[in-house]
């Protein structure tokens, strides 16, 4: 297969109010996450950027893309039309350095518990011996997306952090538990901050609709 | 030296460094990881998914299957928020296969593992996606690992005993090295662009594939060979098994179903530089055609992405020779001996379901280098959420 060689002038927001552009060769097959590779190793070994998984699993690496949150690594470069591309650190958190901001104000927002859920898939099937039920991972990966496109100003623990509590609603069976999440959900900062902006939704690259989950709070209110 | 003010640095911040970070912590050192990046940026953040059993390796290398087999059942205690434990199959497709079959079954057998072969309506009810004409079906206790929050719970515990620190986007540039002992590293902050002397009493190298420049630079020569594979992921979850190819391991023969994707893996070459290594095209043809043997409607999954990782595979490659017979197993170098620097480790293989043990030997070696008698904690002490590595503020700086 031929290789497709593009221009791209990849243009990154580092200090205050300053963008860098970095003007590179890349296959259009690749991704945003993989162009800040080649920053990082052939031009710039001091950007900052946050990665893992490279496949939309971890969440490490949303930042704005163009305007939008996105996942770096789910970003095609073949899915833009223009060879610009600028990329921003999430809005709504501390930056730390370049695109990298620290995602611990939304985690200490939500509960502990499990990380697991229900398949769907095969759910009534007969299961082996000692699995009770197929499992699988939550779908929000806390990439902060949602947090970052959020446009309520006012105090508010955000879409993720509902989100989470609500799933942690659906799956408890502790009514003692489920009473606390509840008023972690309906304090001041909580869903009566939410605007229904619904951005939350938009941008989330996993689909999980935190907008649906704060409506369906807002539901079990009384 | 009283053990608790024996400062330890790691160099590398993958699944390896941070087990090591916390074994070290829960047996009352003080450490400092030194992390070029984000934490399991390299090679830990990109594998497979799949938590192993060791019956992939039952049949080449007992040894790693009973690793497997104990770490596995480990992790599933001590950290069952990272882990999907659906269990896992091995599926015959052909006659080959089923020649393999009884010897696979004695060999997991022998390294203690319960592989337990199941009727093929079973194994249908169990998975409706699977190909209706597979010849037989194994079942075993593999499951599928979140690799970031894994380690994140590893990197948590680490922060809670509050004797550690982390230090992401910091690099190594350079190693002091006096006559039989390294003095001190030098670091850069990619974040403040500021320099930094790091002293320690011991120095860990624990950086995977890149073990090999990090050693160059205390002029010590460690044979590592960067072995990157291909994943690719397909949105859809085809199964809630791990299901693999009932042959000798080879490409393409791993179905990893996690979340809600379904990754098919993996291939494997040999690479001189760990750093960039993109995908072949060919591989993405080879493994949707590989997938769709086991998982006939594989084809039909929406395209997620491929990806891939740098295997750190101990030992050097010599041309033509089969790659798969590059042990996965992993070794700790004291550099005490060969290298004759007194207070360095290096460790180097070994694959994600067993990063605790790895972490064990390293600390073990290093209580026996030091004098000091201090027992593992780790396989009996259940890690803390992941979250609660943010507890601590930023990479735990407020802890």
């Amino acid at each position: 297969m031929e290789a497709n060689i593009k221009t791209y002038t990849i243009s990154i927001k580092r200090e205050k109010d300053k963008y860098m552009d970095f003007i590179l060769d890349l296959d259009t097959s690749l991704t945003v996450l993989d162009a800040l590779d080649e920053i990082r190793y052939k031009m710039d070994s001091s950007l900052g950027y946050r990665h893992s998984c490279h496949h939309g699993s971890c969440g490490t690496c949303a930042c704005i893309i163009n305007n939008k949150e996105s996942l770096a690594c789910m970003t095609f470069l073949k899915d833009f039309k223009e060879g610009k591309i600028t990329i921003e650190p999430l809005n709504n958190f501390k930056i730390i350095s370049d695109l990298v901001v620290d995602i611990s104000t939304m985690i200490n927002n939500m509960p502990g518990g499990s990380y697991l859920r229900e398949s769907e898939l095969s759910k009534d099937s007969i299961k082996p011996y000692g699995i009770f039920e197929w499992n699988r991972f939550e779908n929000c990966i806390e990439c902060g997306s949602c947090i970052s496109a959020c446009p309520v100003k006012k105090d508010f623990i955000g879409p993720a952090p509902l989100t989470s509590i609500h799933r942690e609603i659906l799956k408890q069976k502790d009514e003692n538990k489920i009473t606390e999440l509840k008023k972690i959900a309906f304090a001041k900062d909580g869903v009566d901050a939410c605007d229904k902006h619904f951005l939350c939704s938009k941008v989330c690259p996993t689909k999980v609709a935190p907008g649906k989950h704060i409506n369906d709070l807002r539901k079990i209110k009384n | 030296m009283a053990h608790n003010n024996t400062h330890v640095v790691i160099i590398g911040g993958g699944g390896t460094a941070i087990a090591t970070m916390y074994d070290l912590c829960l047996r009352g050192f003080k450490v400092t990881l030194i992390e070029r990046g984000e934490l399991t940026s390299g090679t830990t953040g990109r594998h497979h998914g799949q938590l192993h059993c060791g019956a992939r390796y039952a049949m080449g290398d007992r040894n790693i299957a009973k690793e497997c087999m104990i770490e596995s059942s480990i992790l599933r205690k001590i950290a069952p928020n990272a882990i999907e434990y659906n269990m896992g199959m091995f599926v015959a497709l052909n006659d080959d296969d089923m020649q393999y079959k009884d010897k696979f079954i004695e060999c997991c057998l022998a390294s203690s593992i319960p592989a337990k072969q199941i009727p093929v309506s079973l194994a249908l009810e169990y998975e409706n996606q699977l190909n209706e004409n597979i010849k037989a079906a194994v079942l075993v206790p593999d499951g599928t690992i979140d690799p970031w929050r894994l380690v994140l719970s590893f990197a948590s515990g680490a922060m809670l005993t509050q004797r550690a620190t982390i230090k992401t986007y910091t690099e190594v540039i350079g190693i002091n090295k006096k006559s039989n002992y390294i003095e001190s590293i030098k670091v850069i902050n990619h974040t403040t662009n500021k320099k930094e002397i790091i002293k320690a009493d011991v120095f860990i190298n624990a950086t995977g594939p890149w073990a090999g420049s990090v050693a160059k630079m205390a002029g010590i020569k460690i044979e590592v060979t960067p072995s990157p594979g291909t994943m690719l992921a397909a949105k859809g979850r085809i199964a809630n098994m791990v299901v693999s190819r009932l042959h000798k391991a080879g490409d393409g023969d791993i179905v990893v179903p996690q979340r809600q994707l379904t990754i098919i893996g993996s291939t494997q070459w040999i690479s001189d530089n760990p750093d960039t290594n993109r995908v072949p095209k060919q591989d993405i043809d080879f493994l949707n055609k590989s997938a769709c043997q086991m998982f006939p409607n594989f084809k039909n999954l929406e395209y997620h992405t491929a990806y891939s990782a740098a295997r750190p595979l101990f030992g050097s490659y010599k041309k033509d020779e089969d790659i798969r017979n590059l042990s996965r197993d992993f070794v700790a170098i004291d550099h005490d001996k060969d290298d004759g620097i007194n207070n360095m480790i290096s460790i180097v293989g070994g694959k994600a379901t067993t990063l605790r043990a790895m972490g064990e030997v390293v600390s073990d070696m290093l209580c026996k280098k030091i004098g000091i008698d201090k027992q593992c904690l780790t396989s009996s002490t259940p890690l803390p959420n992941y979250r609660d590595f943010y507890k601590g503020g930023y990479h735990g700086s407020k802890y």
